[in-house]
């Protein structure tokens, strides 16, 4: 099990994406699930780093562990910041005429395409957003 | 891995060569660069993509603001595209209003 916990700015974009790619490359050699996975990390980070804390500094932590029952990682994220669950956010219509296409929720939809198993929970005023991809 | 862009207009077609990572760090970067198009009589926008190893939704949004803001009737191209861009522009629906192909023919 590997953490990373830094103030939940934009700064700390590259160190957290770095941190993912390095827990996780070596681990697992099909490029497409590294890539669905890195993608899915990412939206995941930018959705705290940009919205959980709008009115103060907070910080995100990113915890990555190898399954032991299953080949798989689970990476969860955990943060103080205001009640998000990621899971109740509604799909986009992606076949809609790109006119009518709203530029946001595309992130999420990706997450839930790309990962196996997701879950949310808060407790004791945290988020905790936990994605699992099985390999 | 930088990522690279390179934005070149040629009688009303915009080619736009992607490398590397387009991702939130550099997609701002970009749609910057795509804003300056807005008004310029742009019937295409191509991006060439054989060197993009990586896209995540910041990217995609990209392609869709070129899309949506350049011109409704301006045809977008993703040319030369890797399984891995492909799949995640499939899966995203952005197939059904880019044309793409494997190398560029107008």
């Amino acid at each position: 099990m590997a953490s990373l916990k830094l103030s939940a700015s934009m700064e700390n974009f590259d160190a957290f994406m770095d941190f993912l790619k390095s827990q996780i490359e070596d681990e697992i050699s099909e490029k497409k699930t590294l890539n669905d996975i890195l993608i899915a990390g990412e939206e995941a980070i930018v959705n705290v780093l940009k919205y959980a804390y709008p009115d103060q500094n907070g910080e995100l932590e990113v915890i990555i562990q190898s399954l032991t029952d299953q080949k798989g990682v689970s990476i969860e994220l955990i943060d103080d910041g205001i009640p998000f669950n990621p899971l109740e956010r509604l799909e986009p219509d992606i076949n809609a005429p790109v006119e009518e296409r709203p530029i946001g929720g595309l992130g999420i939809f990706m997450i839930k395409k790309m990962m196996d198993v997701l879950s949310y929970s808060r407790d004791n005023k945290q988020n905790r957003f936990k994605l699992i991809k099985y390999y | 891995m930088e990522s690279l862009f390179n934005i070149k207009i040629e009688n009303g077609t915009a080619k736009i060569t992607l490398s590397g990572r387009l991702d939130t760090s550099n997609a701002g970067a970009l749609s910057d660069e795509l804003k300056t198009l807005i008004g310029q009589d742009i019937q295409k926008v191509v991006f060439f993509v054989n060197d993009l190893e990586y896209i995540s939704s910041a990217g995609l949004r990209v392609i869709i603001f070129a899309k949506q803001k350049i011109g409704t009737d301006t045809r977008v191209y993703l040319v030369g595209a890797n399984s891995t861009i492909l799949d995640v522009v499939k899966m995203t629906g952005m197939d059904n209003f880019l044309f793409i192909q494997d190398t560029y023919q107008d």
